[in-house]
């Protein structure tokens, strides 16, 4: 029996990866037209709208700032969560007089997101838009990268920063900046220090998972839906599992 | 002088030329005549008629009795003016009074150019009492006479001529007209229109006449259908042109023998009582309003001339003729230059790289962003240019985890073989130096073989830095400490560290200085990271510390490796649930300025520099700031001003 | 060629993903490879950093072309840049003067933007209210200020205890609670986004 209880803790994580896969695939295919549910309003996603289509307007250029998360690391899923952000940013911005410029703060966000300009524009059948410096490493330390963005925000016309990715606290010195060029900015980290930090300093900040929606509420399709839904079914199973669990710990059922 | 227009580039050309002298063009087949001023094509005809002997109507020409009006018997001419009198000086609805000069002559003008009168427009009840009798012998009561233009719609040529209105006051002529068709008496019977039979005072006036009009002038007939001028053009030159057929003055035997031909004896129908009671009463009376065409033009040149109120044929509109050259120069007003020049402006600025704007530099922002900086720096800088020592640093009992941490790194034996992780920023130096100092120091007075790795770029010179300042200041000479090894910088994050914590001879299997360290003692024993004696991690970062707990943790539980943190103030809230966990995770830690001063208490290396005394006065300036800056805040957004600004 | 190379891509996409999860639960039957393709993982972010250093190269490069309002600092990075590359290569990642490098310049310039960091997180509390006039804006700041004064004795007043401890519960107990409660929506987001890579939906390397 014990046996059989260890196996099954070894495996539990890999079955709760397979239950979020089968949840995705499950609403994914269940109903793929399906796109809009109805999600709760988000302030910072409609000023992240308002912003592109206000700089597209204006001539100015939108600054997308990555954040330097890696790949490879915890921050993976906001790195990629940017990428996808980036993605629309572009093709919202494509007919800006200016492209939008990105910048991070580490080599493979980097080449992912010219990789993801390059892409976008193709798709859009404006590869001469597509210029790889738009796309910068500009620091490989949190506060150089900090201090690398800082002029982008200042010198290239900018009128709206998203900053969406991982950051550290660092990440004030770039709210400051915007505030100081008065631009616009929308900001979201998975990093809990940070977000303390941009709760002080944005306006409106996204918190916690409400970074990993951004596919959802910026129309990335079906597959994003599907996600949500899935991470609001786990998310109770989870609320679930620990109010039992400290019931049970409480009553001393739980060792 | 008639001078032909050339169809080419619509020049006079004397009628004897044959080719244009201006463009050469062929005149004969294809030219016009020209009108000659104040004479036009039909007078020209009229004439040209009237020297063959041949009455003329010489209405054309107003204030000249013609021959027509001569021959008009006298009692004719009062009872036309008994008519006028009655009726026709009377103007009807919609039309004017005719300008004033002969009145006979002018009934010549309305008559030629009929205005576009309504169905029954010009039927009105016969006053004339001759007329009446005349119908009334014939049958016809004055009903049926003015229902009878209704009839022939198909026939309107024939209405003005039988049923002269009030608009329209009889011309001696055009009783002449009727006369063709009314002489016969069969044709009488033939046409409805024509009940009547005609007098005899009309058949000697007819008689007398030289002209006689077939239904009066229809003006749709004065325009020849072939291309007139064409024609009209060769008789010039040839001949003098003939009057049209239609202006012949038929015989008498013509006239006769051709209606009959061409229509058969018809007897007037009887309509049936009911049918007669059917008939509209005022279908007689006029309908609409008559067409204005008093202040029309006059046709002057074609064989409508003198017409009025009609589409002039004169060859003018379908002239070939030579497209007339513009001048290509725009012609262009100052105000549309103005807006020109403006636009013009617009395009260029849009060239011109706009300047960003300038932010002023004395802003109330940047005034409390200046109060704010100095009443931050002023204190510090003067606490610790003073060294005071005024404030009692903490204790290692009242910070949790750094009694631990001392515990472990006395546990450690002499030579230990320790892993340390320099993962923090070169920017927390200043937090993290107090701890990572004293620690290295410790561990130096152990003799303890370091081996030094990191995950971020910067961590290997600050590793090499530290070690090196540590031992300069620790035996106070510039002699390097010679048990350590910099491993390097671990890429790919956690991947890294995951590749490290299992096989860290693959993963950085040389040292900083190209040391192939593996080989050698004492890392030539070490085949997982749970060989090593103890492992501290110095970091700034919560995730990177959650990394390591949970990707190299594990392994070190395995072989009871203590894993021990230095970290800053910002990642200790995340970090100390793992020390506080049962079983801990976290063997030590020793988290930011306050731990670092209490592990260097504990371990009796306190430096009277005045640390902690601008730590704590930099605190106590900060908290001030934030609640005189909130209570100003709320105070200037719960006024009107500052609510009204919000919305 | 162009619809081949992105079907290849997210084929070889899944199948590593794939290979590195199932090595976690299974070390025995995939361990081999996916430590081969970890290693490969940590080379390509090697060369990543090169690439990006490269990247930073050009683009103020391209700066100093334009003589733009910044191109003296794009001077300045660069020849610094340079500069330190030859001497670190010729004295050592280790060597003195590496070190006098790094110590002199890179260490003051990182403290002092902290500094700054500290700086403007002062004068954004002192301003929040002006931001977000709300009641949970008003309790943040209470925290925050209760959190100072448990951090560090006062200046003229010394250690409070009470403070200290109730730092201490703040610290421990509804900020931890948080910070999990948010960080579990994190890794369901982070899982979410994985798996949607994992099966190719989502495809952010030019698929």
């Amino acid at each position: 029996m014990e046996q059989a209880l260890s196996s099954i803790g070894n495996f539990l994580g890999l079955l709760f990866i397979l239950l979020c896969l089968g949840l995705i695939l499950f609403y994914f295919f269940s109903d793929p037209t399906r796109e809009k549910i109805n999600l709760r309003s988000i302030e910072a996603f409609t000023h992240f709208r308002r912003q592109i289509d206000l700089a597209v307007e204006a001539g100015k250029r939108v600054h997308i700032s990555l954040g330097r998360g890696n790949i490879n690391d915890l921050q993976g899923g906001a790195a990629l969560i940017s990428l996808t952000i980036l993605d629309h940013c572009a093709r919202a911005a494509s007919n800006s007089d200016r492209p939008p410029v990105t910048t991070s703060g580490d080599g493979v966000v980097t080449i992912l997101s010219q990789d993801t300009l390059q892409t976008t524009y193709r798709d859009l059948a404006a590869d001469q838009r597509y210029d790889p410096s738009n796309a910068r490493l500009t620091g490989l330390t949190p506060l150089a990268y900090a201090a690398g963005a800082m002029p982008a925000i200042h010198d290239e016309y900018v009128t709206a920063n998203i900053l969406a990715g991982h950051f550290g606290t660092e990440v004030a010195l770039l709210t400051e900046a915007g505030e100081r060029s008065q631009s616009l900015t929308v900001a979201g980290t998975d990093s809990i220090p940070a977000q303390a930090v941009l709760y002080a300093t944005v306006d409106e900040p996204l918190l916690g998972e409400e970074l990993y929606a951004a596919g959802a509420y910026l129309g990335g399709g079906a597959v994003y839906t599907a996600s949500i839904r899935m991470q609001d079914i786990l998310r109770w199973v989870l609320i679930a599992a620990i109010g039992i669990g400290a019931i049970l710990k409480l009553l001393g059922i739980l060792s | 002088m008639t001078d032909i227009i050339c169809p080419l580039c619509g020049k006079p050309n004397p009628p004897d030329l044959e080719e244009c002298k201006f463009c050469q063009a062929p005149l004969k087949t294809t030219g016009f005549l020209a009108p000659s001023e104040g004479e036009d094509e039909l007078d020209k005809l009229i004439s040209s008629s009237s020297k063959k002997g041949e009455p003329n109507d010489q209405a054309a020409v107003p204030g000249t009795p013609s021959n027509l009006e001569q021959s008009i018997p006298d009692w004719l001419k009062e009872t036309e003016a008994s008519f006028l009198d009655q009726s026709g000086t009377m103007p009807s609805e919609g039309e004017p009074e005719e300008p004033s000069h002969d009145q006979i002559s002018d009934q010549v003008d309305p008559l030629l150019n009929p205005p576009p009168t309504p169905p029954g427009g010009s039927d009105k009840a016969i006053d004339d009492d001759w007329l009446a009798n005349l119908l009334a012998e014939a049958g016809v009561d004055e009903s049926a006479q003015t229902g009878a233009p209704k009839e022939p719609a198909e026939e309107p040529a024939e209405e003005p001529a039988v049923e002269p209105s009030e608009e329209q006051p009889q011309a001696d002529y055009q009783v002449e007209a009727e006369a063709p068709a009314e002489e016969p008496p069969e044709e009488e019977q033939a046409t409805p229109t024509l009940p009547a039979e005609k007098p005899a005072w009309l058949a000697s006036l007819e008689a007398a006449s030289t002209i006689k009009l077939e239904g009066g002038m229809p003006p749709a007939e004065l325009v020849p259908e072939e291309p007139a001028g064409q024609e009209a053009g060769e008789k010039v030159e040839e001949e003098p042109p003939a009057p049209p057929d239609w202006l012949k003055i038929p015989t008498s035997e013509e006239t006769g023998s051709g209606a009959k031909e061409s229509e058969p004896q018809l007897s007037p129908a009887e309509l049936p009582g009911w049918l007669e009671a059917l008939r509209p009463t005022d279908a007689g009376s006029p309908s609409g309003p008559v067409e204005d065409v008093s202040n029309a033009d006059i046709v002057t040149a074609g064989p409508l001339v003198g017409l009025r109120g009609v589409i002039s044929p004169h060859p003018s509109a379908i002239r070939a003729r030579k497209p007339p050259t513009y001048s290509i120069k725009l012609r262009v007003t100052d105000e549309q230059k103005a807006r020109v020049e403006m636009m013009e402006e617009l395009l260029a600025d849009e060239e011109k790289p706009t300047p960003l704007p300038t932010q002023p530099i004395i802003t109330s922002r940047n005034i409390f962003r200046i109060i704010v900086a100095v009443s931050l720096l002023l204190p510090i800088f003067w606490m610790i240019i003073s060294g005071r020592q005024n404030t009692t640093p903490p204790q290692a009992g009242n910070i949790p985890g750094v009694v631990d941490f001392t515990q472990q790194i006395q546990k450690l034996p002499t030579g230990a073989v320790v892993l340390v992780a320099f993962d923090y920023e070169a920017g927390f130096s200043g937090e993290l130096n107090v701890a990572v100092t004293n620690v290295i120091t410790q561990l130096m007075n152990k003799s303890a073989y370091l081996a030094l790795v990191a995950t971020n770029p910067t961590g290997p010179a600050l590793g090499e830095s530290t070690i090196k300042n540590v031992f300069s200041n620790l035996v106070g000479n510039t002699t390097t400490y010679s048990s350590y090894a910099n491993l390097g910088y671990v890429p790919g994050g956690t991947m890294g560290l995951s590749g490290l914590a299992k096989s860290p001879k693959n993963v950085v299997p040389y040292s900083l200085n190209g040391d192939n360290v593996w080989a050698g003692a004492p890392l030539n024993a070490i085949t997982s990271i749970k060989d090593f004696n103890a492992v501290i991690v110095l970091t700034n970062d919560s995730d990177t510390a959650r990394i390591w707990v949970e990707q190299v943790g594990p392994l070190l539980r395995e072989a009871n490796t203590p894993l021990l943190f230095v970290s800053s103030s910002q990642a200790e809230p995340l970090i100390l649930p793992y020390y506080e966990a049962s079983p801990s995770q976290v063997q030590g830690l020793i988290a930011g300025l306050a731990g670092g001063v209490a592990y260097a208490r504990s371990v009796g290396n306190i430096q009277q520099n005045g640390v902690w005394d601008a730590y704590s006065i930099g605190i106590t300036v900060s908290i001030l700031i934030i609640l005189i800056g909130s209570i100003a805040s709320g105070v200037v957004k719960s006024l009107p001003a500052g609510k009204k600004k919000d919305n | 060629m162009k619809k081949i190379l992105p079907v290849t891509n997210a084929v070889i996409a899944i199948i590593s993903g794939s290979i590195v999860l199932l090595g976690y639960f299974f070390p025995g039957l995939f361990g081999g490879i996916q430590s081969v393709l970890i290693g490969w993982a940590i080379i390509l972010a090697a060369f990543a950093l090169l690439l990006g250093i490269f990247n930073l190269m050009m683009v103020h490069w391209k700066k100093i072309g334009s003589e733009g309002k910044g191109s003296i600092y794009s001077i300045v990075l660069l020849i610094s840049l340079v500069l330190t590359m030859i001497i670190v290569s010729i004295s050592g990642p280790a060597g003195s003067w590496s070190l006098w490098i790094f110590n002199t310049i890179q260490v003051p310039a990182e403290i002092s933007l902290l500094a700054v960091l500290a700086f403007v997180l002062v004068y954004a509390a002192a301003r929040l209210l002006t931001r977000r006039f709300k009641w949970y804006t008003i309790l943040f700041l209470v925290t925050v200020l209760l959190v100072l004064l448990g951090s560090a004795p006062l200046f003229f007043v010394g250690e409070v205890g009470l403070l200290s401890s109730l730092r201490g519960w703040l610290a421990q107990v509804p900020a931890v609670a948080g910070a999990r409660g948010l960080l579990l929506g994190v890794a369901l987001g982070t899982v979410a986004t994985g798996l949607r890579i994992l099966i190719g939906i989502d495809r952010p390397y030019g698929g």
